[in-house]
C-alpha cells in the first residue's frame, strides 16, 4: 500500500549499502532498477552438505516493499544448484516464515534476508528435499507469495 | 533494529558513506539512529509506539495497517496508541540542519586517499587523521563537488507542478523520489539519494496555496485524523459518499473503494501527525501517485486464514472452538451419504434405480403418463377414476404394459418404495424386499395405499 517513492527510496538506500559493504558469503551480482535483484550466497562453515556451492537467490520487490515481503526463490543455473534443504523445493521455492506475510517485517531487508538462508541452510543436518516435493513442483502454478504454507517446524 | 545486530556500527550509514570518509566515522551511527528503519530515511513526523519502538508516521501507519503489529518486535499494536515523539522530531531536524555544515567542515580536512577502500580501512586513516586539528584552506576537487550542489541543487519545488503536471522544458522527474529536477543537476540529484529534500517542508510545503502571503508561523487549526472504517459493516452507497465528502474518486470496484480509503486514512492521518501539514492537494496528488502505480493491482490485503498459518497457531483452541460446525458438517456429509443395500441388488438396473428416500424422482421417470396413470398401470380399468379419463386410460395402460413386461420389473419397485416411504425407512424395504417384488398381491394391496391416500 505504498507509492512507489516508498520502494525504490529504500531499495536506493538498501543498493548504496551494498555496493559498499556486505557480509561475508553473500555478493550482490546484479540489480538493475528496483524490481529485481540476484544476489549469491554461499555457507561459510564446513557443513558436508552445502561445501564449496554457491547458490544463487532471486529477489522480486513488489511496489509496497518493504510493507510486502519480497519474493525470494533460489534460481537454477548451470554452476547454481538449488540447495538440498527439508524446506526448500527443487524450484527453488523457499519455505520460511519470514518471506511470507505474517513472519515478515519491514525491519528485515535484502541483507538480513540473506543472512537468515545463510543460517538456514548452515544449521541444516538433513539432506533431504521437502515431504511432497515432485507434487508440489509438477503441481504449483502460483507464486510463492501466494502459496499457504503450514509453518510447523521451529526448529530452523 | 533486529535485522541489524551483528553488524559493526560504520556500516549503519545507509546512503552515504560520507561519513565514514571523514574524520568523524562516528557520527555515521547517529545519523543511522535518526533513521527509520522502514524507509531508510531520516524520521519524517516519528510516531513512538506503546513497545517503544519509533518510525515515521506514514511508515508504521502503512505497517500496521498490514497486519497490525509492530515492525521492530512484531508485538500487537494499534494506530490510536501512537504518539508523536517530538524528541526525535527535534533531534532530526536539527541533526539535517547541522549535517550539510558538519560534512563540509569534515571535508576540508585531507580526505584518506582512497575513498574506495573498505570503509574500515578509511575509517582508520580517518581516525588517524581525525587527531589534526586547525583550519585548513585547502579545499580538494572532490569536496568542492560533494559541497556545492547542496547549495545549489534546489529540486523544483511543488509550486510548478502543483496545478497541473506540464512538465517544464529542461526539467525531468527523478526516477527515485519523482520529484521534478533540472537535467543537468538529476545526477547530482541521485549521487545525493535525493537528499535535497529536507530543506522542502520549510520553502515549499506551504507554497501551493498562493494566498497565503505570509507563511503561517503556526498551524493554529490543526486537521483532525479520521477513524478507521470497519469495512464490512459500511454498504457501497455509505462508502461512496465518504470518499466524494474528501473529494475523492468514487469509481471502481468494491475492493478499491476500500483500499483507496483506507490508503487515504493513512496518508491524511500521517499528514495531521505532521509539525507542518501538507495542504490537502498535495494529499491527493499522492494519492493519484498510489492509484497510477498500485491502484489497479487488486491484491489480496484481505488474506483468509493467514492465522492459521502462524507458527503459534493453537490448533487444539481453535479445534474446541469450531466443534459445533464441524460436528454439523460431519452430520451433514452422513446423511447424503446413500444408505448401503442390506440385500445384494436383484439386478445390475438396481444401481441406476434413484434413492428410496428422493420420492420426486419416480413421479418424474413416469411423468409422461401423469401420476395417475401409476394406478391404472397396473390393473387396467379397475381404477377408472372418471369418464374423461376413459380415452387416455387406454393409451396409458398400454404404455405401462410396456413398462410391467420391463425384465427386472422396475416399474413395479417405484411403487414399493413411494409407498415404502410413507411407512418405514428405506433399508428395511431392501432386507425383505425380494418377497414383496415376487408377490403380486401386495403389491396390488400397496397400489390401495396408494388411492386413498391420493384420491
Amino acid at each position: 500500500m505504498a507509492s512507489p517513492v516508498f520502494a525504490s527510496k529504500r531499495l536506493g538506500k538498501e543498493l548504496g549499502k551494498i555496493h559498499n559493504a556486505l557480509p561475508p558469503g553473500i555478493t550482490l551480482v546484479e540489480a538493475e532498477g528496483f524490481q529485481e535483484w540476484l544476489l549469491d550466497i554461499k555457507v561459510l562453515d564446513a557443513n558436508p552438505i552445502y561445501l564449496n556451492q554457491i547458490y544463487r537467490l532471486k529477489f522480486k520487490f513488489s511496489p509496497s516493499y518493504p510493507i510486502e515481503p519480497p519474493e525470494v526463490t533460489f534460481v537454477n543455473t548451470t554452476d547454481r544448484p538449488i540447495p538440498i534443504h527439508p524446506h526448500i523445493y527443487s524450484n527453488g521455492i523457499i519455505c520460511l516464515d519470514l518471506l511470507g506475510t505474517q513472519g515478515w517485517s519491514p525491519v528485515q531487508n535484502v541483507e538480513s534476508i540473506c543472512m537468515s538462508l545463510q543460517s538456514m541452510l548452515t544449521g541444516n543436518t538433513k539432506n533431504e528435499r521437502p515431504e511432497g516435493d515432485a507434487h508440489f513442483v509438477a503441481s504449483n502454478r502460483r507464486r510463492p507469495r501466494d502459496i499457504d504454507f503450514y509453518y510447523h517446524d521451529n526448529t530452523v | 533494529m533486529n535485522g541489524k545486530a551483528p553488524k559493526d556500527d560504520s556500516f549503519e550509514v545507509l546512503d552515504s558513506t560520507d561519513w565514514l570518509a571523514t574524520p568523524l566515522p562516528k557520527l555515521s551511527a547517529v545519523e543511522a539512529a535518526l533513521r527509520c528503519q522502514v524507509c531508510k530515511d531520516f524520521y519524517t513526523s516519528p510516531m513512538i509506539t506503546s513497545c517503544s519502538h519509533t518510525f515515521c508516521s506514514l511508515c508504521i501507519r502503512r505497517a500496521l495497517g498490514e497486519n497490525g503489529k509492530c515492525p521492530g518486535c512484531r508485538a500487537p499494536e494499534q494506530e490510536l496508541k501512537l504518539r508523536f515523539n517530538g524528541a526525535v522530531y527535534d533531534m532530526v531536524e536539527a541533526f539535517k540542519a547541522a549535517r550539510p555544515e558538519v560534512l563540509e567542515y569534515t571535508k576540508e580536512r585531507p580526505i584518506p586517499p582512497a575513498r574506495t577502500a573498505s570503509p574500515k580501512r578509511s575509517r582508520e586513516l580517518a581516525n588517524l587523521e581525525g587527531v589534526e586539528e586547525g583550519p585548513s584552506a585547502k579545499r580538494t576537487r572532490s569536496s568542492r563537488r560533494i559541497a556545492q550542489p547542496q547549495e545549489r541543487v534546489m529540486v523544483l519545488d511543488s509550486d510548478a507542478e502543483d496545478e497541473d503536471f506540464v512538465p517544464e522544458e529542461g526539467f525531468i522527474e527523478c526516477p527515485v523520489c519523482q520529484k521534478m529536477v533540472k537535467l543537468e543537476l538529476i545526477n547530482p540529484h541521485l549521487d545525493r539519494g535525493c537528499m535535497d529534500e529536507p530543506t522542502r517542508p520549510k520553502t515549499g510545503r506551504i507554497g501551493p496555496l498562493p494566498n497565503t502571503a505570509p507563511p503561517p508561523p503556526k498551524e493554529t487549526k490543526r486537521p483532525e485524523r479520521l477513524a478507521q472504517l470497519n469495512y464490512s459493516m459500511v454498504k457501497d452507497v455509505p462508502l461512496r459518499k465518504k470518499l466524494t465528502d474528501q473529494g475523492l474518486s468514487a469509481a471502481g470496484s468494491r475492493q478499491m473503494l476500500e483500499r483507496r480509503y483506507a490508503e487515504w486514512i493513512t496518508l491524511w492521518n500521517s499528514n495531521c501527525d505532521a509539525r507542518i501539514p501538507k495542504g490537502k492537494n498535495e494529499l491527493r496528488r499522492e494519492l493519484e501517485v498510489w492509484e497510477k502505480t498500485q491502484g489497479g493491482r487488486a491484491s489480496a490485503t484481505v488474506n483468509p486464514g493467514a492465522q492459521i498459518k502462524e507458527k503459534d497457531f493453537d490448533g487444539k483452541a481453535w479445534a474446541s472452538q469450531h466443534d459445533d460446525s464441524f460436528r454439523d458438517l460431519i452430520a451433514n456429509a452422513r446423511r447424503k451419504l446413500p444408505p448401503k443395500p442390506v440385500a445384494p441388488p436383484p439386478h445390475p438396473d438396481e444401481s441406476t434405480i434413484p434413492e428410496p428416500s428422493n420420492i420426486p424422482e419416480p413421479v418424474g421417470y413416469i411423468s409422461p403418463y401423469g401420476t395417475q396413470s401409476v394406478n391404472q398401470g397396473t390393473d387396467g380399468g379397475e381404477a377408472s377414476a372418471s369418464g374423461q379419463l376413459q380415452a387416455p386410460l387406454h393409451q396409458i395402460s398400454n404404455g405401462s404394459q410396456t413398462l410391467s413386461e420391463l425384465p427386472n420389473g422396475s416399474q413395479r419397485r417405484y411403487f414399493d418404495e413411494g409407498v415404502d416411504n410413507n411407512f418405514a425407512p428405506p433399508s428395511s424395504q431392501y432386507s425383505n424386499g425380494i418377497p414383496v417384488l415376487q408377490k403380486d398381491t401386495s403389491i396390488a394391496s400397496d397400489i390401495t395405499t396408494i388411492r386413498t391416500v391420493q384420491p
